[in-house]
């Protein structure tokens, strides 16, 4: 069985730009295990054009993995160049010249203050009744109570550590 | 963790007349909400008694009511929190 | 029409205390328009700044709970909200005491703004 050479061509063969070193290892775990298991599996693994279902399936496997790293290395990649930034500001404000106006945009809202019709009831009304005063005080000074009290219980570890042994 | 402030709220809108109740921070944002009231109203209302409180420095948070026909907003701030509770009248 | 816009967001800017700038851009940080006062910090105004956001709400939707809509970042002295509006990303710079909650509810009242700004960038 030429494992050897297989494996190193695997190894290889594929090229993701990660740069941080735990990452390609992440990356490095994964297709040994799909090599492996796939080895297991497979009694003839010399068979042409399965070789080449393996390899797509494994460049597969491994775009997948790239996008589904979050890789905050790459954060601060792609920045605008400087004359590029000057041409696209120039052409947003040409174009935010030439928009049209719309119509919903100066439509006013609903005015909130209307006039009512007797004033002289309303106004002398008893504003807030003393049962809705003790609520509201009670109800809020509970509640401030109970948030400060609030504390966050530890249930799992946030950070989880890759354990690869042997590697 | 939030188990209490639950409750607290469940017995605010088991009360007579309420429908709903939301309680705001210092930054508005929601800390809770019960019943018929919604989340995003959670800024404005800690706006509302932010401005209220301007009125008079010097004095105790106000209460703040605001009330249609049939429903009021009662607005009231203690410490770094603030509440809303709607009722029909 | 412009100026029309830049009336609504300074009413805008105007009524919560606190707020300092009102930013909307295209998702490389470029500005297409934005009001903002004196107290505005520069360096947060600045493409580099603006655009990690698209590279952030990137990163964000690989958690698995969905693509990110807003982010906010507190600072000691400012804080910044940022708002997914693709191809726009819309900039709120604050004081750290500012109302985050109200600054949230703005969201509804750019709506209209925003439909017409995401002409600016789509238009080739």
């Amino acid at each position: 069985m030429d494992s050897d050479a297989d494996e190193s061509e695997l190894c290889t063969a594929p090229e993701i730009k990660l740069k941080s070193d735990a990452i390609t290892l992440v990356c490095l775990f994964v297709y040994l295990s799909f090599y492996f298991s796939d080895d297991l599996l497979n009694p003839e693994p010399n068979v042409l054009p399965r070789k080449a279902d393996e390899q797509s399936a494994l460049n597969k496997i491994l775009q997948e993995t790239a996008t589904n790293v979050i890789d905050v290395a790459t954060l601060d990649s792609n920045s605008l160049q400087q004359h590029e930034y000057i041409e696209r500001s120039k052409l947003y404000r040409i174009r935010v010249h030439q928009l049209c106006t719309p119509n919903k945009l100066l439509h006013k809202q609903p005015f909130l203050l209307q006039d009512v019709p007797a004033p002289d009831s309303l106004l002398s009304a008893e504003p807030i009744s003393q049962n809705d005063v003790n609520f509201i005080k009670s109800s809020i000074l509970k509640a401030a109570a109970t948030i400060s009290d609030i504390k966050i219980e530890h249930k799992e570890d946030l950070v989880v550590p890759f354990r690869i042994s042997g590697l | 963790m939030e188990k209490h402030i639950e409750r607290v709220m469940d017995d605010i809108i088991s009360s007579p007349n309420v429908f709903g109740c939301v309680f705001v921070d210092h930054q508005g944002l929601c800390l809770g909400v019960k019943g018929d009231a919604s989340n995003e109203s959670a800024g404005i209302i800690g706006a509302i008694a932010d401005q209220a409180a301007k009125l008079e420095p010097q004095s105790q948070p106000p209460i703040i009511v605001m009330e249609d026909d049939t429903k009021s907003c009662i607005i009231h701030r203690n410490g770094t929190v603030t509440g809303a509770i709607y009722k029909t009248n | 029409m412009a100026e029309e816009i830049r009336k609504i967001l300074e009413q805008l800017l105007n009524s919560i205390s606190g707020l300092y700038c009102i930013l909307i851009s295209d998702r490389d940080g470029v500005p297409i328009i934005m009001v903002q006062n004196d107290k505005a910090p520069e360096l947060a105004m600045k493409p580099a700044f603006l655009s990690t956001f698209g590279l952030a709400i990137d990163r964000g939707s690989k958690l698995g709970l969905g693509k990110p809509k807003t982010l906010i970042c507190s600072y000691s002295q400012y804080q910044v909200i940022q708002m997914n509006k693709l191809p726009l990303i819309v900039t709120f710079i604050a004081s750290d005491c500012c109302n985050t909650g109200y600054i949230l509810c703005l969201e509804t009242q750019l709506e209209p703004i925003l439909s017409n700004l995401t002409l600016v960038v789509t238009e080739t």
